[in-house]
């Protein structure tokens, strides 16, 4: 048998270290990155849930260990620690790179809180604390049958007259009046905001961002200087411009949507109210007017939970609380066609 | 050549060696101090049952990190969990030590993150944005624990171990 050179053994090394590298790089250009385990967590907890009431009641419901967040942190500490400092003297962009390349669900509140102060420079906050608060609980209770039930969620409502809902990093979430007055139920509430939970659990924010920073990194050059700022400023544009302008991609707001009308179910909220509300929408839209606009077409969304709700059988279970949302929701109805708020500079 | 017993003491030795360096890892426990009132719940969740509360600045013993709650000893021995965002952040690997705060945005931004007021102050973002977001969270830190399970109860919501039947 002829023996194995040392040649061979280093070259396999060499072609091992090299896949792995590669397999690393890629792991966070895919945006949807976390998005597998997470439905994979889904579809486990879903296994388990009673949302019939009829099924075992051992699995807590909402009550998962939220693993999306740990497993965006992708490396350990010390990788991260090290990696940045030892390459930040001589390459600035590689650190911008590998800064993206390591940026963990520790990076988020501050992200977070720029996302929504761009979002308040664009849409004032309705001043009406009650609304706020109302908005708050409704929301917090749907979040605590989430992925990440661990997040202090903020809820604000946004004057617009256009029916969306925007939601930022480690749960600073925003949703119109224009969405508000096409409202008929509490129900409904908890699956726009259990939609905007979804992607804040699904760090859709994070891997946007994640991709803005290494692509800095890449074109800036090795001996380019990046400031910290600039870094954070470079991410924080990437998820305006993904939230507030572009929306998420479909396959994220699809994701979103399941996750979304799961949470708002396991809360104890009728899933067929966020259907309705959706439907509700696709009958007012048109070439001029488009509800969502940050979002998919509403007849692919219906589709999506629908199937989401057929997979768990749980057409009707849950309540759709209609007289505390009219006690608590004071607004005017006028559904109109209104300019679209991508438009407004 | 060492004789067994020799070997066996060697062996005995590095045993106690390790058990020692194990103990002393689990004596340095993590503590971390809480940055307002908490309420240790008894599940991880907003709505688990309330085992006790603490004061702002009340170290807490950290038992486990899981996921986005921590399992915490308080000093009075009882035993749950908190939320990860019930203490101090931990240091952003951005710094806006190249853009200082600007005192302006400082002032209306009341407990909102230092990267996020530089940021606001770099892109010239209305200073109401940011005195409104500071309001939105004072308002949600207002939200008490107690309130919302009042608010669940009310329709027999929330997480299923957790309604109120």
């Amino acid at each position: 048998m002829k023996p194995i050179s040392f040649r061979r053994v280093r070259f396999f090394a060499a072609g091992s270290l090299a896949m792995a590298l590669v397999a690393l790089a890629l792991i966070p250009i895919n945006n949807g990155g976390c998005s597998t385990m997470s439905t994979a967590m889904t579809t486990m907890k879903t296994k388990f849930q009673d949302v019939t009431g009829t099924g075992s009641s051992n699995q807590p419901a909402g009550n998962t260990p939220a693993a999306p967040s740990d497993s965006s942190s992708m490396m350990p500490g010390f990788i991260t620690r090290l990696m940045p400092n030892g390459i930040t003297k001589y390459f600035p962009a590689a650190e911008t790179f590998f800064k993206g390349f390591f940026l963990s669900t520790d990076d988020e509140p501050a992200l977070g809180q720029a996302v929504a102060m761009v979002t308040l420079s664009r849409y004032p906050l309705v001043t009406d604390p009650a609304l706020n608060a109302y908005v708050t609980k409704v929301g917090r209770v749907v979040a605590a049958s989430s992925l990440e039930p661990g997040i202090k969620y903020y809820f604000g409502v946004i004057e617009s007259e256009q029916p969306n809902a925007f939601s930022g990093p480690h749960g600073y979430i925003f949703i119109t009046t224009g969405a508000l007055k096409r409202m008929r139920s509490e129900g409904e509430l908890a699956g726009v905001l259990g939609h905007e939970i979804g992607h804040v659990c699904l760090h859709h924010g994070l891997a946007a961002m994640k991709t803005a920073l290494m692509a800095q990194g890449a074109v800036q050059g090795a001996t380019a200087g990046i400031k910290q700022l600039q870094q954070f400023s470079t991410g924080t544009d990437a998820i305006v411009k993904l939230v507030l302008d572009n929306g998420y991609l479909q396959p994220q707001e699809i994701e979103a949507d399941q996750e979304g009308v799961c949470y708002a179910m396991w809360a104890g909220y009728d899933p067929m109210a966020y259907v309705e509300f959706l439907r509700s929408l696709e009958s007012e839209e048109s070439p001029t007017f488009k509800p969502f606009s940050t979002h998919p077409g509403i007849a692919a969304r219906i589709s999506a939970v629908l199937a989401k709700i057929e997979e768990l059988h749980a057409e009707h279970h849950g309540v759709a609380v209609v007289e505390r949302f009219q006690a608590n929701v004071h607004l005017v109805s006028a559904p109109q066609a209104l300019p679209d708020p991508k438009t407004i500079k | 050549m060492r004789s067994i017993q020799q070997k066996r003491r060697s062996v005995k030795r590095a045993l106690a060696v390790a058990v020692v360096a194990g103990l002393a890892v689990f004596a340095i426990a993590e503590e971390q101090m809480v940055k307002h009132t908490v309420a240790i719940k008894k599940g991880k969740s907003s709505l688990a049952p309330i085992a006790t509360t603490v004061l702002a600045d009340t170290t807490l013993t950290i038992l486990d990190r899981q996921g986005s709650f921590v399992h915490v000893r308080a000093p009075d021995g009882t035993v749950g969990f908190v939320m990860n965002d019930d203490f101090p952040p931990k240091p952003s690997k951005f710094k806006p030590g190249d853009a200082p705060v600007d005192p302006k945005y400082a002032g209306a931004g009341r407990g909102l993150e230092d990267e996020a007021l530089s940021y606001a102050g770099t892109k010239q973002t209305k200073l109401e944005a940011v005195k409104a977001l500071s309001d939105l969270k004072e308002l949600g830190d207002q939200v008490s624990d107690d309130a919302l399970q009042t608010f669940a109860n009310e329709q027999h919501l929330g997480p299923m171990e957790y309604r109120q039947k």
